[in-house]
């Protein structure tokens, strides 16, 4: 797969395995093995479900959520949308919630990963790696990507 | 940079040229000293295009200097799009320029005298105004290959389309870029109506001898400026995001946030985002020959635009911001970036508002004049608009118009100014910004700038309550601060983050004019900027019923969140009580 082509379906969002019940945080650190500095340092703008989320550790994944990774954003709403910020307020009404873990039905469940601009072309070689379901004409398959140099 | 330019259009035997000293103006620059002239200048009630409106061309107190993102330009008059205060301002060359030329500001005055069209020439010997036929319906592009021989790589050229010529409520004033070519605008409000008003068709500047403004205390500069030019490169915003992606980075963020305006603003996602996202279009970019990374001034260190050429490879247009991409893309359902590009092309030929512009086609689109989607009729609207058919008038008259000419409800606009790309719905404090800016609907009015080191007004609790009303205030009092100094508002981000930017911001103030401003004198000096917009909007007849958004955002449900916008009227009034 081209390169270009994989950064497109990327930012709309490949399913990535995750454990039931895990928070943000650890779906981030123990599943896609991300470096805890960078998770706190560089994921400045983080949607779950299209809701900007501010806490990982009491936010949690379950089957089928869609889960966007950014960097710091520019601009008021950029700034708005950042993580804890101190705009948050201004965007309060589609703020993700804390949440509890959901009940297990079982261990494993899929989350709809979605990269874009600096974890984009941080993460893009980490998930090329690895199995991930992509969006097929007869709905969903589960891939390994291999990369065509370029 | 202590003199202003007067430019008598109305004058008996055609326009007369006056230098004249700051006088009461000592001290302003930017965004300060457009608005300070209007407010005392130009009676509130005037029409803006008749002769009592005045159209007032201001670089920043930085300006000229040797400070990194010091080059903007500010364009103030009455708006006839808003029929309010306007400050439009712009990037390019033109601030740097007429900076070092010694000029703090250019005030184009007066009624015009029969039908002629003017160019304005101004260079380190004085100005000189001449008729000049051929520029009659010119193009921006078409006045730089004229043009460019004059102002060539050291000077620049601030000019009309045709659009500003046809006194269109959309039209903005184009400033040369860094290779001379017209696309860097004062936008919003319909600031090139006016110029057309006044007959002035294009301001040659020829930098030939121009100096860099020398700074009071050049060593505190000097140290003020590497402190400057240190904290930009190193925060995560100026430093990276926006030099890989430009502002068109925010697409996939906005739309993943259902904050991204489509379809008219019907709804809060649009399915095509990853098809026009600011990495998408790097990608192509890069892929064609063009740049992803790129200046629209000298001594700019952010680079957030780029050169966006044809599947040939040839250039076609500057990156096109965020703004555009979503106006012309998401809004009207357009997932072609080369449509898009072309399009961008057009409105600075023609010298339109891109913001505007796109909220148009959508208003249009609903209407039912072209469907939504339809890249080909959009591009088809936008000749309409740069040739003056009567279709196109109306068109180039903005959103409001638009949508009253078709009967509909559905116009994003507040005091007649159409909405930027973010839906007040889903970030509510965006729309208080909206809603009470003195500019009409602008998204750069109240921008994320250092409020919380500031201090504007005191601390704010932003998870109080009443914090949106508190913070769009601060947001808007820093902001025009900010306008007045010539600094890219995209500066705020490090300033936002890094106290010790914010300072060197400070520090560069206060070495260039030996002044001994804080951070209160910062917030003092913004507050006074906002005094005299709201003094000439309430003598033009504002009043708080002009500070609120369309009824329709507050009953009808933005999808994916079903939000409405429901700050009260109460609350929106506390804004500037």
């Amino acid at each position: 797969m081209a390169r270009s082509q994989f950064f497109t379906l990327l930012q709309q969002g490949v399913g990535v395995p995750g454990k039931v019940g895990a928070s943000v945080r650890e779906f981030l650190v123990q599943d896609l093995g991300l470096d805890p500095g960078y998770v706190d340092g560089d994921l400045q703008t983080v949607f779950l479900d299209s809701q900007p989320v501010d806490d990982f550790d009491s936010t949690h994944i379950r089957d089928g959520c869609v889960l966007a990774l950014s960097g710091a954003m520019p601009g008021l709403a950029g700034t708005t949308l950042r993580r804890g910020g101190y705009y948050a307020r201004m965007r309060d009404g589609i703020t993700h919630a804390s949440d509890l873990p959901s009940t297990p039905g079982s261990d494993r469940c899929l989350v709809q990963l979605k990269l874009f601009n600096k974890p984009l072309a941080d993460l893009a070689d980490l998930l090329a790696v690895r199995p991930l379901r992509i969006p097929d004409v007869e709905g969903a398959i589960w891939v390994a990507v291999r990369l065509n140099r370029e | 940079m202590d003199k202003i330019l007067r430019i008598d259009v109305g004058a008996s035997g055609g326009p007369r040229v006056t230098i004249a000293d700051m006088g009461d103006y000592a001290g302003l620059g930017g965004r300060g000293l457009t608005s300070a002239i209007v407010n005392a200048e130009v009676p509130a009630d005037c029409h803006p295009l008749g002769p009592e409106n005045k159209l007032v061309i201001a670089p920043g107190l930085l300006s000229g200097t040797s400070a990194a993102m010091a080059g903007r330009i500010s364009v103030g008059c009455k708006s006839p799009l808003t029929n309010g205060i306007k400050e439009a301002n712009s990037g390019g060359q033109g601030g740097q320029v007429l900076a070092r030329l010694g000029y703090a500001a250019i005030v184009i005055e007066g009624g015009r005298q029969g039908d002629e069209l003017y160019v304005l020439r101004v260079s380190k010997d004085g100005a000189t105004v001449t008729a000049d036929e051929s520029v009659r319906m010119a193009t921006n592009y078409q006045l730089m290959e004229k043009f460019q021989p004059e102002y060539g790589s050291k000077g620049a050229m601030i000019s009309i389309g045709t659009a500003g010529e046809m006194r269109l409520s959309a039209a903005s004033i184009a400033v040369s870029d860094v290779e001379g070519r017209p696309t860097r605008h004062a936008g919003r409000g319909g600031v090139g109506a006016v110029m057309g008003s006044k007959g002035i068709k294009a301001i040659v500047l020829d930098g030939t001898g121009a100096e860099v403004h020398k700074p009071a205390h050049p060593e505190a500069f000097k140290a003020a400026r590497k402190e400057w030019a240190k904290g930009l490169a190193k925060h995560p915003v100026t430093g990276q995001g926006l030099p890989a992606y430009g502002t068109n980075v925010l697409t996939n963020v906005i739309n993943e946030a259902g904050a991204y305006p489509t379809r008219n603003f019907s709804t809060g996602q649009f399915e095509g985002a990853s098809k026009i996202s600011g990495e998408t279009q790097a990608a192509l970019e890069v892929e064609r020959g063009g740049t992803a990374t790129h200046g629209c001034q000298r001594g700019c260190v952010i680079k957030c635009s780029g050169s966006f050429n044809s599947k040939e490879g040839l250039f076609v247009t500057k990156q096109p911001e965020y703004e555009t991409v979503w106006s012309h893309g998401g809004n009207c359902a357009i997932d072609d970036l080369d449509i898009i590009a072309e399009i961008d092309r057009l409105d600075d030929d023609y010298g339109l508002d891109t913001i505007e512009m796109g909220a148009t086609i959508a208003v249009a689109m609903e209407a039912g004049v072209i469907p939504f989607g339809d890249g080909q009729g959009a591009i088809n609207l936008m000749h309409e608009v740069g040739k003056g058919t009567p279709l196109g008038r109306i068109l180039g008259s903005g959103a409001a118009v638009t949508a009253r000419a078709f009967g509909l409800e559905h116009a994003p606009v507040v005091k007649g100014q159409a909405m930027p790309a973010y839906d007040p719905r889903a970030i509510k404090g965006i729309g208080v910004t909206y809603a009470t800016s003195t500019m009409g609907a602008d998204h750069t009015a109240g921008y994320a700038v250092a409020t919380n080191i500031m201090k504007v007004g005191g601390d704010v609790d932003p998870l109080a309550v009443e914090g949106q009303a508190e913070l769009s205030k601060n947001l808007q009092i820093a902001t025009a601060a900010v306008d007045s100094t010539g600094m890219c508002l995209f500066v705020a981000f490090a300033v936002l983050d890094q106290p010790e930017t914010f300072q060197a911001l400070v520090d560069l103030l206060n070495a260039c004019y030996d002044w001994d401003l804080d951070a209160d004198g910062v917030a003092a000096f913004g507050k006074k900027v906002l005094s005299f917009e709201r003094d000439f909007n309430a003598r033009a007849g504002f009043t708080p019923a002009d500070d609120r958004l369309p009824s329709y955002f507050k009953r009808e449900p933005l999808a994916p969140h079903n939000v409405v916008f429901d700050i009260s009227d109460e609350e929106l009034d506390t804004v500037f009580a």
